[in-house]
């Protein structure tokens, strides 16, 4: 591989490397007991009466809160709740009106939940203030005064939870393990295929044609350069997945993981075989090199699960390796087994690439035959 | 007339590439089309009630339906554990209200919310008029989350300085320590703001119509409200692509460095400022913006993904000052480089 293909290798393995710990951080330890999840919330208390403290301590009890005590006019409290729930950066904005005790007594609304409807992380929020102020409304009702102690004494009451050991292990790994999927295919189609794919220069060839050695070697020789550049990547690959994930590999199957991903990488390997006999042009190569893993990757369920995939997508998905790579690592995870159906139809492909490759490496050398021949 | 010529032999060159008008033209549109694919799920997406597993004879199974979030799946006890495994279930409600779980999560987090409630409703000790349990205090208002949108933003605002492609080429043309052809121009008797003018403005006119291209394709397509103030939009777009050219421009002055260097150059640098501003996820933009917002402000792509956001999502206007101010300057600097590198020396070998 000459210097630019070595640099975007290193480059392309650092920028993945970064993705992968970005977005499939290792697990650390298994879960061994429930924790609620709190949400994140904007608050605005323009009552600031006892209730409303009270409501407020409760829901803080509960959620990471963020008071807007010093948020001046209603239009700048709804502009930071709008734009905080929009972009992601919190689930829930209240505002508690001015007399909720008085609202409360009319049964009026005396609380405005600004959240997106979608979810259910409203709904849940909703149900909380609900259950507060109709339990407070109750005790009023009953007792003449709302007795916080004792309100808050109910609501601390919880149901007993029974949080089975299930090893929250070895899903930063698969994830990891089927982005390996992208970058394998991305890294052997842009450097051994782009390399290779310079070797159909016809110079190189008539080169070649009258050099001492002979073609049986040469393409020995060159098969071996393959697999040592191959074996090179998978080995800095493996090597970074070891060191980030080290605490996960003796929980799951890594060497299951890896199998596939060696079954893979020929699958690809075989593929860009076959992408060196049909391309003609290094531009659609090039283009073909960094779009066509990509368009897998995304398609397959390396980005996003199979499971939030449209059907039409899986559907097209299926007529590449890269769906069964990622079905095989997904079958992996769940029974501890290597997946023989998966691996038997990446084998198939294959099979498939080495003889499309095969044929038209066949058909490009009677067709040099008939030009050399015509000249 | 030159001007003309040298408008036409920019786009010729353009044109009749593939790698040209494949970069500049299909490449945002497919890279939209699989930001769609994966995401949308996202934006149709609406979240259902949460399944979990009780016994057929639970006596709460009613008042878990009530509630309108749980879906009872009737199921033995000894069922729960491979439910629960094979995510089936997310929680099973024994008859006594104890949950058992495998993860803790949002989903587990509101099952135990309905549980508690009900044991908390008991232990109340007061009574409650079952009316009472429908007079809704709360008023919800629906705010949409619209975080997804912040990848096509992002994207577009990657593209929006891909006129940086052209601009690398065209001091190749012009600078006589860079090409042949730069050297006889050079002692050529002609101006040479002549041969810059016109290939900039090209590429500024090419990418903007493929950066127009991409809204159409996101917006009638797809179906993603991506712009709905034009204007502005359009005058954000225009500038980032003169930025583009400019950068492009600057980065080809380069004499030391190799035609393929200098196009890398550019790649990387598109790609990782996009990185930053959120085309490989919205919660690495999130993160910058609260941990580092200094990079954000100085990062223009991240400065222009927030505009877009702001002006068609949110209809804020504050930021607009502080983008052009920020790409103003590094016009300035990119063009200052440029010249610096392009000024007219004598050169031994002329």
């Amino acid at each position: 591989m000459v210097w630019m293909r070595k640099i975007f290798a290193l480059v392309f393995l650092a920028f993945s490397f970064g993705l992968s710990i970005l977005w499939f951080p290792p697990n650390g330890q298994s879960q061994t007991a429930f924790s609620e999840t709190p949400l994140k919330l904007l608050i605005a208390d323009k009552d600031d009466s006892d209730l409303s403290r009270q409501l407020t301590a409760y829901l803080a009890s509960k959620h990471r809160i963020t008071f807007m005590k010093e948020t001046g006019s209603d239009e700048e409290v709804l502009r930071i709740i709008k734009r905080n729930i929009s972009l992601g950066k919190a689930h829930a904005g209240l505002i508690i009106a001015p007399h909720l005790e008085q609202n409360l007594a009319e049964k009026k609304q005396g609380v405005i939940s600004f959240k997106d409807d979608k979810n259910i992380t409203g709904l849940y929020l909703d149900m909380q203030v609900q259950k507060f102020l109709l339990f407070a409304a109750a005790l009023k009702k009953a007792e003449g005064t709302f007795q916080f102690d004792r309100l808050h004494t109910v609501l601390m009451l919880s149901s007993p939870v029974t949080a089975e050991p299930k090893k929250q292990y070895g899903s930063g790994i698969k994830y990891f393990f089927n982005f390996l999927g992208w970058i394998v295919f991305s890294v052997i189609l842009n450097s051994i295929g782009s390399a290779l794919f310079e070797l159909n220069n016809q110079r190189i060839k008539m080169r070649n044609s009258i050099a001492p050695v002979s073609s049986i070697r040469f393409a020995a020789e060159h098969f071996a350069a393959q697999l040592t550049a191959v074996f090179f990547l998978l080995a800095v690959l493996i090597t970074f997945a070891a060191v980030v994930y080290r605490n996960e590999i003796g929980a799951v199957p890594f060497f299951l993981y890896l199998l596939n991903t060696l079954v893979y990488t020929a699958v690809i390997l075989s593929a860009v075989f076959t992408l060196n006999a049909v391309m003609k042009k290094g531009a659609v190569m090039g283009i073909v090199g960094s779009v066509l893993p990509m368009v897998l990757a995304f398609i397959s369920g390396v980005i996003i699960e199979q499971d939030f995939l449209p059907n039409s997508v899986l559907t097209a998905a299926k007529g590449f390796p890269t769906y069964y790579f990622v079905c095989a690592n997904e079958y992996t995870e769940i029974t501890r087994q290597l997946d023989l159906k998966n691996i038997g139809m990446m084998l198939l492909f294959l099979l498939l690439y080495f003889t499309l490759g095969v044929y038209f490496t066949k058909l490009n050398r009677v067709q040099e035959k008939i030009e050399f021949a015509q000249n | 007339m030159n001007f003309l010529r040298e408008f036409k032999y920019s786009a010729i060159s353009m044109v009749s590439t593939m790698d040209g008008m494949f970069w500049t033209v299909l490449y945002p549109l497919i890279l939209a089309s699989l930001f769609f694919v994966i995401f949308s799920a996202s934006f149709q997406f609406t979240e259902k009630n949460i399944p979990v597993g009780a016994a057929e004879k639970n006596p709460y199974n009613g008042i878990f339906e009530m509630t309108g979030i749980l879906e009872v799946i009737p199921m033995e006890e000894s069922e729960a554990l491979d439910a629960l495994r094979t995510k089936r279930i997310r929680a099973f409600i024994h008859d006594d209200l104890s949950l058992t779980l495998t993860e803790s999560g949002i989903a587990q987090t509101v099952v135990k919310s309905v549980t508690d409630m009900i044991l908390q409703t008991y232990a109340l000790g007061v009574p409650i008029d079952p009316a009472d349990f429908d007079t809704p205090y709360v008023e919800s208002r629906n705010q949409k989350r619209n975080v997804e949108i912040i990848l096509f933003y992002s994207l577009l605002a990657m593209v929006s300085i891909y006129s940086m492609f052209g601009g690398v080429f065209i001091p190749v043309r012009v600078q006589a320590n860079i090409s042949k052809l730069a050297v006889r121009i050079a002692a050529a008797p002609v101006k040479r703001f002549a041969f810059y003018l016109p290939g900039m403005l090209f590429y500024i006119l090419f990418n903007l119509a493929s950066n127009i291209l991409y809204i159409g394709f996101v917006m009638f397509v797809l179906r993603i409200p991506l712009i709905t103030d034009i204007p502005v939009s359009l005058l954000l777009l225009g500038y980032a692509n003169m930025f583009g050219i400019v950068y492009g421009v600057c980065i080809g002055s380069v004499a030391a460095w190799e035609p393929q260097t200098k196009t890398m150059i550019c790649v990387f640098s598109s790609l990782v400022l996009s990185f930053l501003s959120g085309m490989m996820g919205p919660g690495i933009k999130s993160g910058i913006d609260t941990y580092l917002p200094i990079l954000q402000s100085i990062n223009p792509l991240g400065m222009l993904t927030d505009n877009f956001y702001n002006v068609n999502v949110l209809q804020e206007y504050s930021r607009i000052p502080a983008f052009f101010m920020l790409y103003t300057v590094l016009i300035a600097l990119c063009a200052a480089f440029a010249f610096w590198n392009s000024k007219e020396v004598q050169y031994d070998s002329l």
